[in-house]
């Protein structure tokens, strides 16, 4: 068993480096899935059971931003952990995000800087990986 | 809208991302060619949350530089087939992390913006004034961005 994820980027070519980079990288991993935007998914969350959410922000339908609000507004969903991996730079839309209780890793970004976001999600929210 | 001029801080992070995110090594910076060499041209729109300004990066790579910038992304061998648009879809996600890079550079870390959705640009409508360019060794690649304040 290992962690499930699931990867939200509206780039196919970004989710596939996203995904192979956390099968590459010494965290267990169980499934990955892969959603094009917010709204998919919050379809995904409703048909698996996922761990971690690795979250861009802009897409189009519904943006990161939007999704993370309607994820922590969900009693079921609410504590599901989500590492931001974005472009973004606005100190203050990332000062947003981290209050939502999200880690956040910048692109470009290198394998070990997801582990380590992952970690310090995990002991913040006083979990075991 | 006119061109803004590229200082060398934004093509020292331009490397940045095309060495790290597509794994393609630079020679150096060449000038922007006259002619349209161009492969693949993707336009990238943004707008200020303020809706104070609003620009489109563009990013031109000649047909051999896109093609390899993909091969690395998806992780293929050099004899395994890209699937059609993964040049257009690469290109289009070097872009996105360029600009997000490179708004901050121009506008402080305070401003925020809304990065619209790559599309694909006419090789020839490339807007060379304030464009720079890299030799990529074989291909080359080069990058423009136009804005207005409104």
């Amino acid at each position: 068993m290992g962690y499930h994820i699931l990867v939200v980027d509206d780039n196919r070519i970004m989710r596939e480096m996203v995904g192979k980079s956390v099968r590459l990288s010494p965290l267990e991993v169980g499934e990955v899935y892969q959603a094009a935007n917010g709204a998919e998914a919050l379809e995904r969350l409703g048909e698996h059971l996922i761990d971690l959410v690795l979250l861009d922000i802009n897409m189009p339908v519904m943006n990161g931003e939007q999704f993370l609000e309607k994820l922590r507004a969900d009693p079921v969903l609410k504590h599901t952990l989500v590492v931001v991996v974005s472009t973004e730079s606005s100190l203050p839309r990332i000062q947003r995000l981290r209050d939502l209780g999200a880690g956040f890793i910048h692109k470009p970004f290198r394998p070990e800087e997801l582990v380590k976001a992952v970690h310090e999600l995990v002991a913040q929210a006083g979990r075991r990986i | 809208m006119s061109a803004l001029p590229l200082s060398d801080a934004a093509i020292a992070k331009l490397v940045e991302v095309i060495e790290s995110l597509a794994f393609l090594i630079p020679f150096g910076e060449v000038p922007c060619p006259d002619d349209s060499p161009w492969g693949v041209v993707v336009v990238l729109p943004w707008t200020a949350t303020d809706r104070r300004s609003r620009g489109d990066l563009w990013l031109a790579l000649t047909p051999d530089a896109a093609a390899e910038a993909a091969r690395n992304m998806c992780g293929l061998a050099p004899d395994q087939p890209l699937a059609a648009g993964d040049a257009a879809e690469a290109t289009g996600e070097l872009a996105n992390v360029l600009l997000g890079n490179l708004l901050p550079l121009i506008h402080g870390a305070e401003a925020e913006f809304h990065l619209g959705a790559p599309v694909s640009g006419v090789p020839a409508n490339f807007p060379r004034e304030g464009a720079r360019a890299i030799d990529l060794g074989g291909g080359m690649l080069a990058v423009a961005i136009i804005s207005e304040e409104l």
